[in-house]
């Protein structure tokens, strides 16, 4: 396995697994070539550093797991491409991933839908933003965009709903076109 | 592009439109895509982009707006993504919502920040602040 130690600088974190020194790293751009090398290498080794990582730095789940799906979306990606199929060429980059996000982005949907009737009524929550992650609450705001970023610093890219209670949330798109 | 703010009408489309190659990137992702078919729509309440260009920037919705047609069909839920516009000397930060179409359009999110002039005689348009 070629070394990853160029990446390290003080911040990262390394661990040994077995006989494999594995670095999981707080960037996700780092942190993808260490997944990369380590899933290209040995599965297993990857899964127990995985698991151990995120029992100790629980917050840095979402982004492991993230960065995970990634890897593994790409590791299935080249294969099917190696093969030549049809489908595999059809495949859109990162397609596996964003299926998750995408059915994510659906539940959070749902669930606000839900709970919509019941923010409104709400006075605290009328006419404010509110974050939905994991089709909870996690936060509400006035300021659409500092909540999103907020969010994102805490949990990292992930999808996440921010919708303003009561607002129309309508688009009205596309004049007419003749074919 | 005849001069920095002044873009011709595409005469690929029938009758000729104001439509043009812009440049779409992502703050979170960090990801740009130059040369993207554009049309200015003013019908459109928001700017929208196609579904394909949301994948190749690896955009994460994070909110969802209900769409409708010129007809006032309903389209459902759409996903909604944070993207910036960029045009000639300008450059715009607005939240998009996807649709299934092959070009972004430049609603009125953007068009009521901006001056533009359809200068259809001469199948040009200019955009200045």
């Amino acid at each position: 396995m070629p070394p990853v130690e160029d990446d390290i600088n003080t911040q990262y974190i390394t661990r040994k697994v077995g006989r494999t020194s594995v670095v999981l790293l707080p960037q996700p751009i780092s942190k993808k070539a260490a997944l990369k090398e380590l899933l290209l290498n040995d599965t297993n080794l990857m899964k127990e550093a995985i698991i151990e990582y995120i029992r100790d730095n629980p917050g840095y789940a979402n982004e492991i797991l993230r960065e995970t799906y990634k890897a593994i979306a790409e590791q299935i990606q080249g294969t099917l491409n190696k093969e030549n199929s049809a489908k595999a060429s059809s495949l859109p980059e990162h397609s596996y991933l964003r299926l998750i996000e995408q059915d994510e982005f659906h539940k959070n949907v749902e669930a606000y839908k839900k709970m919509e009737e019941e923010l409104n009524n709400d006075p605290s929550y009328r006419g404010a933003f509110v974050v939905l992650y994991k089709q909870k609450v996690v936060a509400k705001g006035h300021d659409k965009v500092k909540l999103l970023q907020d969010v994102y610093h805490e949990y990292g890219y992930v999808p996440v709903l921010v919708h303003k209670v009561g607002g129309k949330g309508i688009v009205h798109y596309r004049s007419p076109r003749s074919k | 592009m005849t001069d920095d703010n002044t873009y011709p009408y595409d005469e690929n489309l029938e009758p000729p439109a104001p439509a043009f190659r812009i440049s779409v990137r992502s703050e979170f992702t960090h990801r740009e895509e130059s040369e993207i078919f554009a049309l200015i729509d003013s019908g459109a309440d928001h700017s929208t982009i196609p579904k394909s260009l949301a994948m190749t920037l690896q955009l994460i919705p994070h909110d969802f707006r209900e769409c409708y047609d010129f007809e006032g069909k309903y389209h459902g839920v759409v996903p909604v993504y944070y993207v910036t516009l960029v045009f000639g000397s300008f450059s715009f930060n607005v939240e998009s919502s996807e649709v299934d179409a092959n070009e972004l359009l430049i609603g009125r999110d953007v068009l009521n920040q901006i001056r533009l002039l359809l200068d259809g005689k001469n199948l040009n348009f200019t955009i200045s602040q």
